[in-house]
């Protein structure tokens, strides 16, 4: 094998490598979130904790042809979590710890939400990245304003969507998933009453 | 055998991405900075038409390495007039019909992802506050961002795309932490 031709396939088995080294970059929000109905509305005053660290907190998972796809599940379903909070409860704040009893008082929040996202995703294409499958559970530890825990909610979402679908946007199924996890995570708190 | 491999791992990765229009993700808040906000007790404001509103003008025309980003309210001034609106809306701030109106022309509006390992999103935009017709406030505002990014556009391409919504986010951060904006839309 000549010098030239083993760089080439030396360059193209890099190319290769890297392509499969990197994870692809999809945004996870929800396509939808719940309708925020006021009539209906609890009068109380929550909070939910999310931390800068968390929303800059990346998570990796497979994608399809042996790829992997990346995103920020705080950070891109803050929005969801919010407007489900706010489908159920008047009014909703965002606190940075669940542990500072003294800004939460003086918030006036009467429960707080910390939220434990958890995602998978899959694809069985051979050739393509874009994962088909996904699934967005969340897990919430409520507590009141001194930090006791009054309950725990856990819901799971999910998400499909074919390669024909996805033109614009690869994270299709991740917005799906992000769709149903809100609609169900605001059915659990309503349906709890020691949420209401 | 091998450049049948390669051609199907290029036309595979060319499928995913490039040859696409793709979608800005939907715009999400600051909500620390809206949360702020709202404690201080802004008058109610209205939102004028973002300018510009060509969609053939430079700043609603965004390209990642030649794949167009395509923003899901027809117009990327209208992407950042609507995530105002919504944030107004949330605080229980916006009224169409108030006397306190914020104008905002967006002079640089840009996704660059041409480096080899960090992208940068770009915007500047600026904005009037007047109420009765007398301006309280006019001063542009900047956002800058900076993401890790990829030679290879499979990765460089969705990243600019799944990233324009911090971009937006960031710039209204500094709207609403901003002394002189609260100011003008307050009592």
């Amino acid at each position: 094998m000549s010098m030239l031709r083993i760089g080439r396939v030396a360059a193209a088995i890099a190319f290769v490598a890297v392509l499969a080294g990197c994870a692809h970059p999809i945004a996870i929000q929800a396509e939808k979130t719940p309708e925020r109905v006021e009539a209906t509305l609890s009068s109380k005053k929550v909070a939910y904790v999310m931390t800068d660290a968390e929303r800059g907190k990346q998570v990796i998972t497979p994608g399809g042809g042996g790829d992997r796809v990346s995103y920020y599940p705080y950070r891109d379903l803050e929005k969801a979590l919010r407007d489900t909070l706010r489908s159920v409860y008047t009014d909703v704040v965002v606190v940075p710890s669940a542990a500072d009893t003294k800004a939460l008082r003086e918030s006036g929040a009467s429960l707080v939400f910390t939220p434990e996202i958890i995602t998978t995703s899959s694809s069985p294409s051979p050739f393509t990245w874009p994962p088909t499958q996904f699934g967005t559970e969340i897990v919430c530890r409520v507590t009141d304003a001194e930090g006791q825990e009054v309950t725990r909610v856990r819901v799971n979402g999910k998400g499909n969507a074919e390669f024909s679908e996805f033109k614009s946007n690869f994270g299709l199924a991740a917005n799906r998933a992000g769709t149903d996890v809100a609609e169900k995570l605001s059915a659990e708190i309503r349906g709890n009453p020691k949420l209401r | 055998m091998f450049r049948l491999r390669f051609a199907v791992a290029c036309t595979a990765t060319l499928l995913a991405t490039g040859c696409a229009q793709l979608m800005a993700p939907s715009y999400s808040s600051d909500y620390a900075s809206l949360d702020r906000l709202k404690t201080t007790r802004p008058e109610k404001t209205s939102v004028a038409t973002f300018q510009p509103t060509d969609p053939n003008h430079a700043v609603n025309n965004l390209t990642l390495r030649g794949a167009r980003l395509k923003s899901p309210s027809g117009s990327f001034a209208k992407y950042l007039e609507n995530a105002l609106i919504g944030d107004l809306k949330e605080i229980s701030v916006y009224d169409p019909d108030a006397n306190t109106r914020i104008d905002a022309v967006i002079q640089h509006n840009e996704m660059a992802i041409g480096g080899i390992n960090t992208g940068e999103g770009l915007m500047d935009v600026e904005l009037t506050v007047t109420r009765a017709g007398a301006e309280r406030l006019r001063k542009t505002y900047q956002a800058r961002t900076s993401f890790e990014s990829s030679f290879a556009g499979a990765v460089a391409i969705p990243k600019g795309q799944s990233e324009y919504p911090n971009l937006v986010r960031t710039l209204v951060r500094n709207v609403y932490s901003d002394p002189a904006f609260v100011a003008a839309i307050g009592k």
